[in-house]
């Protein structure tokens, strides 16, 4: 009856440790997408390093990251001029490939990077469960803010606003 | 013994059609989740899943118990009770192939909980059809 407490316990706790959230950005190096499809080129999150950034882990076929499209273009015109970086991390889920993605960036006309993560490997790193999921990265490389699904504009502002200081 | 197999099926479409609205009811709201259930989540959770902001799920739900609940009625109410649940499933056989084209066509994603909603959908209406059309025939031979 102890074993199987303590057996509990330890596994519990390794269960909790595995979804601590990380604080540093795990970093990695994706293939660019636009609305022609494959660049050619990879953004590194590294390359980044000195900038705040703002992270956003979508999906094409999400109703969800369609509706923030727009918000986040108003954005990105905001803030892109004060030196935040905007990146967009596209996984496979649903089956998305490389044509959707360029859809995508076609139809909502984005001005930031669309990287295109078809094993899924960024997601997993940084735990995404579901989409749209933004990470707020401090100029250091960690991560000061994080939002699960649609956000206001305000929340992400004043996120971006504290992470630059 | 067929009114029976309807009722039973009902009572499984409607488990799976109350579990299909549950999860999407209980997903965190403006997320499209992707663990789990992957192979559900641009139906569950893509342009087309909602009709008039409720869960198209729910609409199975209600389907399924209006179909349980007009068969448990045909033995004592007779056939004016087939009658209604005749029409009932022309109306979800008619869900059922607008539910199929939208994800074959315009999703482009096949839920296979909500095939398995559909084809036990498609067995109730069936059952119901022949049921309807073996009482036609004996009425006829009187």
């Amino acid at each position: 009856m102890a074993v199987a407490i303590v057996a509990a316990v330890l596994g519990f706790t390794v269960f909790l440790l595995q979804y601590q959230p990380t604080s540093v950005a795990p970093d990695f190096a994706l293939p660019t997408v636009d609305a022609s499809g494959l660049t050619g080129k990879q953004v590194s999150l590294s390359s980044m390093r000195g900038k705040v950034v703002l992270l956003e882990f979508m999906e094409p076929w999400c109703v969800h990251c369609k509706a923030m499209a727009p918000q986040l273009k108003t954005l990105y015109s905001a803030l892109s001029p004060q030196g935040v970086a905007f990146l967009s991390i596209v996984g496979s889920g649903g089956g998305t490939t490389v044509n959707d993605v360029s859809a995508f960036v076609e139809t909502y006309g984005t001005d930031w990077p669309y990287v295109y993560d078809s094993s899924d490997s960024v997601f997993a790193a940084y735990r995404v469960t579901g989409t749209p999921t933004f990470f707020v990265i401090e100029k250091d490389g960690t991560i000061s803010s994080t939002f699960a699904g649609e956000t206001s504009i305000e929340a992400l502002t004043s996120a971006i606003s504290k992470a630059m200081g | 013994m067929l009114i029976s197999t309807i009722i039973v099926l009902s009572i499984i479409g409607a488990l799976i059609s109350a579990y299909l609205t549950w999860i999407e009811l209980i997903t965190v709201v403006g997320t499209c989740p992707l663990s789990g259930f992957l192979s559900c989540s641009k139906v569950l959770f893509g342009p087309y899943s909602k009709f008039f902001g409720i869960p198209v799920a729910f609409g199975g739900l209600v389907w399924f118990l209006v179909a349980m609940a007009l068969a448990s009625g045909i033995k004592k109410r007779g056939n004016w009770m087939l009658a209604l649940l005749v029409v009932w499933s022309g109306i979800g056989l008619a869900g059922v192939l607008v539910l199929f084209f939208v994800e074959a066509f315009l999703v482009d994603e096949i839920c296979l909980y909500c095939t398995s909603a559909h084809a036990i959908g498609l067995a109730v209406i069936g059952l119901t059809f022949l049921i309807w059309s073996r009482r036609q025939r004996t009425a006829f031979a009187r």
